[in-house]
This record gives structure tokens, sequence and C-alpha cells, in this order.
């Protein structure tokens, strides 16, 4: 089996694993949170994996060191950023997160961690035009374009109002913010997601184009994420039981940077 | 004037996007030889003779750095300075 048939089957694994496991715990929110956290642990280690082996690839000072840096760096710091709300919530569940002294690092890290996916987002997007090819914009590309740029919007302020909204201790300052700084770079990060397909359908065909592909659907898959409340209610079951197997795209999500990477350092490293 | 074909009876640009294709995929290949064939050389891709092979190489080296990073575009460079021997 090769480098990238593991990769692909891991993180195939993953999210059916997790999948699988919420659906046998449906009726237990309890556990179900438990199956959250540990897919969470699984899929974004294995997301930071896949982007420091794809940075590792690519010699110090080129462009795509840069962009994998930046999104391993990111990866990185989401892992510390899960394991310090994880290490809380399963060794002092008596006391929520939101009030948790942990919520101040926390900040730092998921600040840290957005600002480095999004800029890396933002050069992998621009990686086609700064190699010196131009293609000329569709009017169907700006359609598209303009359309998920306003649904991100429109996710941002429903959101933003969500998190403005608890300003009553310094620490619960420190979780709205911490929720609004997410917003903000998952905004950004949607509205990358069509010049970033759009890169993967200009290399269509090539071994290059499938590291396009699958960082532009994580993105997607981050938007159904983003949509989950509304789309929970969309189905005609239990909205709570919704809502738990959506959450679950959020491991695929996490993983397919990781896959990304992977398939990068494949592409450039598999001779013919 | 200089022949712009090789001895298999392609192209210059044939072979050179031959070589690029299972990499960037057939559009991209077609676009980068196109763009950088223009900007470099000023001509189009069907007028690329034996003695522009180098200049056109060169010219792809920083869009393949880009892409693929500058192991693989070296490798992808001293094949196609080979095959174009």
């Amino acid at each position: 089996m090769t480098r990238t048939r593991i990769a692909i089957a891991v993180t195939a694994a993953l999210a059916a694993a997790h999948l699988a496991a919420v659906m046998a715990f449906l009726d237990d929110p309890a556990r179900v949170r438990q199956v959250h956290d540990l897919g969470g642990w699984a899929a974004s280690i294995f997301g930071a994996f896949g982007a420091v082996v794809a940075a590792r690839t690519f010699a110090p000072g080129e462009y795509l060191r840069k962009v994998w840096g930046l999104l391993a760096a990111g990866a990185v710091l989401l892992v510390a950023g899960h394991a310090v709300r994880s290490v809380w919530v399963n060794t002092t569940p008596e006391i929520g997160f939101e009030d948790s002294v942990l919520i101040y690092p926390r900040l730092l890290l998921v600040t840290a961690a957005n600002t480095g996916t999004t800029w890396g987002l933002v050069l992998l997007a621009y990686s086609y035009a700064h190699s010196g090819l131009n293609v000329p914009r569709t009017a169907a590309f700006n359609a598209l374009w303009a359309a998920v740029s306003a649904l991100a919007l429109v996710l941002m302020v429903v959101q933003l109002q969500k998190e403005s909204a608890d300003f009553t201790s310094p620490r619960h300052v420190a979780g709205a913010l911490t929720g609004m700084v997410s917003t903000l770079a998952d905004t950004a990060d949607l509205i990358l997601i069509a010049p970033v397909l759009r890169v993967a359908y200009l290399m269509r065909g090539g071994r290059l184009s499938v590291v396009w592909w699958v960082v532009g659907i994580s993105e997607v898959l981050w938007l159904v994420y983003d949509c989950r409340v509304w789309l929970a209610h969309s189905f005609p079951v239990d909205p709570a039981h919704a809502l738990a197997i959506i959450y679950v795209v959020r491991n695929p999500a996490l993983a397919f940077p990781g896959l990304a990477g992977i398939l990068h350092r494949e592409a450039v490293t598999t001779q013919g | 004037m200089a022949s712009t074909t090789t001895p298999d009876g392609r192209t210059y640009s044939q072979v050179v996007e031959q070589r690029l294709t299972p990499l960037l995929g057939p559009f991209t290949a077609r676009m980068a030889l196109k763009t950088f064939a223009s900007s470099r050389l000023g001509r189009t891709p069907d007028q690329i003779s034996r003695g522009d092979v180098p200049a056109l190489l060169d010219a792809l080296r920083p869009m393949l750095n880009t892409l693929v990073g500058s192991a693989r575009a070296s490798s992808v460079i001293d094949e196609l300075k080979k095959e174009l021997a």
C-alpha cells in the first residue's frame, strides 16, 4: 500500500470511527461529547502531522515551505488549544471551561493558530498567480465566489452577535474574544474556498491538483460545520441527534489539511 | 530557419508540455508554455526551436519552484534538458 493510500485510509477511518461512535451513543449526550473530544484529538493530531510532513518536504525560504509552515503552525497550535480545553473539561468537570484560568492561554493559542492558518491559506490560494501564471476569472467563478463570501459574512454576523453577548467578567471576555477570533478567521477561510478550489480546477488532471482539492474541501466542511445549527433543524429527526451527527464533519475538516500535506509530499517526491 | 521539431517528430513545446502535464495537468502545462514562451522568447509554443530550449527552461523554473519546490523543479528541468539535448 502506498503512502497516499495509507493517508487516505487513515483519514476515512478516523471519520468513519467518529461517526460510528456517535451513532452508537446518540441518546447519551455525555458520551457523545467524549466521542467528539476524542475524534477532535485524533483528527487534529493527524492534521498537524501531515502539515508538518509537507512543510519539511520543502527547503527553507521556498514559497511552499512558507505555505505549509504556516498551515503546520496553525494545526499544531490548534492541537495545543484543543488540549488545553480537553484537559480542563476532563479533569475539572464541575467548573465550566469558560470560568477556568486556562481561558487566557487558550485565547493566545487560538489567535495564533487562526492567524497562521488563514495566512497559509491566503498564500496557498495565491500560489498560482505567484508562480507567474495568470488566468482571467470567469463570470461563473465570480458569482460562486460572491455567493460563498456572502454566506460567510452572514454566518460571521450571526456568530459575532452571539459571542459579543457575554462580557460579564474578564474570563468571559477572554472566552468571547476566543470565539470572535475564530469566527473572523473562519470567515476569511470560507471566503478563500473558491480561490483555492479554482487553483485545483486549473490544475485538474495533474497530481498536484489533489492538494488544492483536499484543502478546499476541508474548508467546505468547515462551512457545513459552521451552518450546523441551521442544518440540524432542516432534517426530519431530533435536532439534537442531527447536530451530533453533523458535528462529525469537524473530524475530516481537521484531518484534511494533514492528508493534503502528505499528498503534496507524495506528488513532488514521486518520479514520473 | 531553426527546426521546431525533435528527431522523433514532436515539437519542442510538445515534449515540454508532456513532461509538465502529469504534475500540473494539461491546462496549466499548456498555459505555462504559452505564458513563458511569450514573455521570455516572444514566441508561440509552436515556434520554439532547439536553441530556445535553455531560455524556456530557465523561464519555467521559478513557476515550478513555486508549485512543486526547488528539488522537484530541478529534477523536471534536468530531465527535460537530457531529453532535448
